[in-house]
C-alpha cells in the first residue's frame, strides 16, 4: 500500500536556489530505503519536508491517499518521525526521562500512556539506568540513542534517520544497525540518509540518489550501486562486497548471475 | 570556566537530596537566608555559615576543600565591600583616611552575613538541579514564557559552553593567543562566531521540536519528588534552632 | 589623596593576581531586605514592559523562543569568558552593551533577569536576595543607556566604531556607578551620608572596573565590525539592521 506519496516537490530556502526539484517518490508501507548523495543535495531539506516541518513551494504530499495542507501537517508529523543527525540539535529537555516524554505529552496522551510509552521506548533504547541524568552529561552515542527513543515514543509508522552513524563509536553503530533493523521488522517504514555505501548496501531494499536537489536515481540496491553513471555523477563507490563479487565474477571464480550476496553471511553461502 | 561551570551543575545531580521535593528545599533555602538577613546577627550567621558547612560537607556529600573553593568566590567582592564600609573619609581639615571600632565591626558583621547567606544559597545550588528550580517557579505561577525560557536557556547553556570551548582550544591550536593584539582579535571572532553559530542553532532547534509535535507548549514528564517526612521535620528543627539561638542572645543581651 | 591613591593601588595590585573577578554582581546577603524589595519593586516595570515586548515577539513567531533562549545562553556564556589581559589577571565582560544593540534593551531586560538567575544559583555570582538590585543594575540600566546611546549616534549620523564604542564604554561605567550608588545607599557613611560613600564605593572599585569598561568598550566595537562585515544577512534575522 502507498503509504507516503511526493508529487512534483519543489522548494528553495531563499527563493533563490532550488534545494529539491521535481521530487516525486512513493513509498510504501515496510521499505528500507536508503537516500545517497552529496552534501546540500537536498536530502535533509527531503526529510523535513516529508515530516511537515516545512511546507513545499509547490507539489503534493499525500499520506495514505489523504492531502496534506498547512492545517493538517501536524498528522505528517505524527505518522513520520525524524531522528536529526546531531542529537545537540534535537534534545530540549534538561533530563533523559523529560527529552523523551516531550513528544509524548505534545501528542496530548493521558498521562497514564505517555508514562507507559517513555518506558517502553527507554526498554528499547536500553536507557533505564540513564533515567535521571541530566542530558548535557551524556556521550554521543547516549545521545543518539535518546534520540531516538524520543521518536518512538511517538509511535510513528515511518522513521527517518539522517545520517545515523557518523561520529558514533563501532559499538554504537552495531547498536544503530541492530535498532533500525529491529523497527523494520516491526513493519515500520525506514528512510536513512547516508554516506556509508557498505552500510547502505547492506540495509537497504532500494536506493534513491540525489544529485543537486534532483533524484537521479530511484531503483533496487543492486541496480542503482550497478548503474557506473549514477555512481560516477555523485562521486559514490561501489560497495566493497559488490566490487569483490564483481571481480570474482571476471576472474570466473564465481558463477554470473544478477543475484548479489547483500552481507557477508550469504556471501559465504555463495562462495 | 567551563569545567568549573559543568563541576558545580553535576554536583547537583549527584546529591542525595536530589529526590526529595524542590518546593520543601527552595522554601528551606529561602527562610535562612531571610533569617539571616533580618537577624543580620553575627553570631547568627556565624552558626549559619559552619552549620551549612556541616549540612553540605556530612549531608550533602560535597568535599570539603571544594565547599571551601567554592566559598572563596565571592571573596573579592566581599573583602572590596567590606574595606568601603569599615574605612571612613573625612575631607576637613585636612583629608584624613581612618577605621573606628563601630565601622570595622560593622564591616565584619556585614562579611559573615555575606558567607552565611553565601552559604545557604550554596545548599540549594549543591542539592537542586536548576531544572528542579525553575518547576518550582511553575508551581509559584511565575509566567509560562518565563519558565519556558528558563527551561531551553538552561540546556542551551551546555550546548554554547562547549561550543565555545571547541573555539577556543582551535583558536589556541593555531596560536591565536599568542601575545595580546592577536588575542583580543581572537578572543572578537570568537565571541562573533559564537553568536552566528548559536542563532543557527536556534533555527534547527526550532524544526527538531517542530518535528516532534511541538505546537507552543513546552511539557515534559519529570522525576517524581518525594517527602520525606524526617529530612522535613529535620528541616523544621534546624530553623527553630536558629529561632532560639536568637531568642537566647537577645535574653543575654537585656 | 596621595594616602587614598596608595591604598587603593595596593589593594588593586593585590587583587589584580586573584582570578576571576566578578566584582559587580552584588552578593547575597550583602543588602538588608528593605533594600532588596524596594530595588525589586524598581525594576519591576521596566520588566513589565520587557515582558510585553518578548510577547509580542511570540505572538508574532514561535519561532523567537529558541532565538530568545540562545540569546540568554549567549549573554550568560560571554559575560563568564575571560578576557586575555597582559598582567595574567582575569576579568570578564558584562555583555549588556552588546546584547542591547543585538536584541534591543528591553528584551534584554527580561534575558538578563534569568541569566544573572542562573549566575547566582550555578556560580554564586550575585544572588536570590539581591536579584533585584543586580538586575536593575546590569539588566536595566545599563542596558537601556547602552541602547540609548546607540541610537541617538545613529541618528546624527555618527561612525558605527564610536557610536558602539561610546555605548558599550558608557554602559558599563553607568552599570558600576549604579552598583556604587546601590551598595552606598545600603551603608552610608558615618560622617558625610549617602554620597561620600557612594564615592568611597566608586574609589574601591574603580582600578578593576574603569580599564575593564574601556577593554569592554574596545571588544564590542570589533566584535560589532565582524558581524557586520561577515554576516549581515543573519543579524537582520535577529532585527540588528531595524534597530539601527
Amino acid at each position: 500500500m502507498k503509504q507516503l506519496q511526493l508529487k512534483q516537490i519543489y522548494y528553495s530556502y531563499d527563493g533563490e536556489k532550488q534545494v529539491l526539484k521535481n521530487v516525486n517518490l512513493d513509498i510504501f508501507e515496510g521499505e528500507k530505503i536508503a537516500i545517497l548523495g552529496a552534501n546540500g543535495a537536498g536530502k535533509s531539506t527531503l526529510f523535513i519536508c516529508m515530516n511537515g516541518v516545512i511546507t513545499p513551494d509547490s507539489g503534493e504530499i499525500l499520506l495514505y491517499g489523504k492531502k496534506i495542507t498547512k492545517k493538517n501537517k501536524i498528522e505528517l508529523t505524527k505518522k513520520v518521525a525524524f531522528v536529526f543527525q546531531q542529537p545537540d540539535n534535537q534534545i530540549i529537555a534538561p533530563t533523559v526521562l523529560s527529552e523523551i516524554s516531550f513528544g509524548a505529552m505534545n501528542l496530548k496522551l493521558p498521562q497514564q500512556q505517555v508514562i507507559k510509552r517513555v518506558y517502553d521506548a527507554m526498554d528499547d533504547m536500553n536507557l533505564k539506568v540513564l533515567e535521571n541524568r541530566a542530558t548535557h552529561t551524556l556521550s554521543g552515542g547516549e545521545k543518539k540513542r535518546v534520540t531516538i527513543a524520543d521518536s518512538i515514543v511517538m509511535q510513528p509508522n515511518i522513521y527517518l534517520f539522517d545520517e545515523p552513524t557518523t561520529a558514533l563509536d563501532p559499538l554504537h553503530q552495531q547498536i544503530l544497525e541492530d535498532v533500525i533493523e529491529k523497527l523494520s521488522q516491526q513493519g515500520k517504514t525506514i528512510l536513512l540518509s547516508t554516506h556509508d555505501v557498505d552500510f547502505a548496501y547492506r540495509f537497504a531494499k532500494r536506493v534513491i540518489v540525489f544529485y543537486k536537489g534532483e533524484i537521479i536515481a530511484d531503483d533496487t540496491t543492486e541496480n542503482v550501486f550497478c548503474n557506473k553513471e549514477v555512481l560516477a555523477m555523485s562521486h559514490l563507490k561501489q560497495p566493497t562486497l559488490l566490487q569483490i563479487q564483481h571481480i570474482l565474477m571476471k576472474k570466473g571464480l564465481l558463477k554470473q548471475c544478477n543475484t548479489f550476496a547483500k552481507n557477508i553471511k550469504q556471501f559465504q553461502e555463495l562462495i | 570556566m567551563k569545567n568549573h561551570f559543568e563541576r558545580i551543575d553535576n554536583l547537583a545531580y549527584q546529591s542525595p537530596f536530589i529526590k526529595y521535593s524542590a518546593m520543601s528545599k527552595f522554601i528551606f533555602t529561602i527562610t535562612i537566608l531571610l533569617l539571616c538577613l533580618y537577624f543580620n546577627d553575627i553570631v547568627i550567621s556565624c552558626y549559619i555559615i559552619i552549620t551549612m558547612l556541616l549540612i553540605n560537607v556530612l549531608k550533602n556529600n560535597i568535599k570539603i576543600q571544594q565547599y571551601i573553593t567554592m566559598l572563596s568566590i565571592p571573596f573579592v567582592f566581599v573583602f572590596f565591600g567590606c574595606i568601603a564600609i569599615a574605612v571612613e573619609i573625612q575631607f576637613k581639615p585636612h583629608i584624613t583616611i581612618y577605621v573606628t571600632k563601630q565601622t570595622l565591626l560593622k564591616s565584619i558583621c556585614v562579611m559573615a552575613r555575606t558567607f552565611g547567606a553565601v552559604s545557604a544559597l550554596y545548599f540549594l545550588t549543591l542539592s537542586t538541579p536548576i531544572y528542579q528550580i525553575v518547576s518550582v517557579f511553575q508551581k509559584l505561577h511565575i509566567p509560562k514564557i518565563l519558565t519556558e525560557l528558563m527551561y531551553i536557556t538552561y540546556r542551551y547553556l551546555f550546548i554554547l559552553i562547549e561550543v565555545q570551548h571547541q573555539l577556543k582550544i582551535a583558536a589556541m591550536s593555531r596560536l591565536g593567543y599568542c601575545d595580546i593584539v592577536t588575542s583580543f582579535k581572537t578572543f572578537c571572532s570568537c565571541i562573533a562566531n559564537l553568536l552566528l553559530l548559536s542563532l543557527k542553532k536556534a533555527q534547527q532547534h526550532y524544526q527538531a521540536m517542530e518535528a516532534r509535535c511541538y505546537t507552543g507548549e513546552l511539557l515534559f514528564l519529570q522525576q517524581k519528588q518525594t517527602n520525606n517526612k524526617i529530612i522535613t521535620v529535620k528541616g523544621v528543627l534546624y530553623i527553630l534552632s536558629i529561632l532560639l539561638l536568637k531568642i537566647v542572645l537577645r535574653g543575654q543581651a537585656l | 589623596m596621595k594616602k587614598l591613591m596608595f591604598f587603593i593601588i595596593t589593594f588593586s595590585a593585590i587583587f589584580g593576581i586573584l582570578p576571576n573577578v566578578y566584582a559587580m554582581h552584588i552578593m547575597e546577603g550583602y543588602l538588608a531586605p528593605s533594600h532588596c524589595i524596594a530595588w525589586g519593586v524598581l525594576s519591576l516595570p521596566f520588566l513589565v514592559l520587557g515582558f510585553h515586548r518578548i510577547q509580542k515577539l511570540l505572538e508574532n513567531d514561535r519561532k523567537n523562543i529558541t532565538l530568545l533562549a540562545m540569546a540568554a545562553a549567549f549573554i550568560f556564556v560571554i559575560s563568564s569568558l575571560k578576557i586575555p589581559s597582559v598582567t595574567g589577571s582575569c576579568s570578564h565582560m558584562t555583555g549588556t552593551a552588546l546584547g542591547a544593540i543585538l536584541f534591543g534593551a528591553s528584551p534584554v531586560a527580561v534575558l538578563g533577569i534569568i541569566v544573572l538567575l542562573f549566575q547566582a544559583i550555578l556560580l554564586a555570582h550575585g544572588g536570590l536576595t539581591t536579584l533585584g538590585a543586580n538586575v536593575f543594575s546590569m539588566a536595566i540600566a545599563g542596558p537601556f543607556l547602552s541602547y540609548a546611546i546607540y541610537k541617538i549616534c545613529k541618528k546624527c549620523r555618527a561612525n558605527t566604531k564610536v557610536s558602539v564604542f561610546i555605548a558599550a564604554f558608557l554602559g558599563d561605567f553607568f552599570t558600576y556607578c549604579i552598583t556604587s550608588i546601590q551598595l552606598g545607599i545600603a551603608y552610608p557613611s558615618v560622617e558625610g551620608g549617602i554620597v561620600s560613600s557612594v564615592f568611597k564605593f566608586l574609589g574601591v572599585f574603580a582600578p578593576t572596573q574603569l580599564p575593564l569598561a574601556i577593554i569592554e568598550g574596545i571588544l564590542t566595537v570589533i566584535i560589532i565590525i565582524i558581524l557586520e562585515t561577515y554576516a549581515l544577512p543573519e543579524m537582520k534575522l535577529i532585527g540588528f539592521e531595524k534597530e539601527v
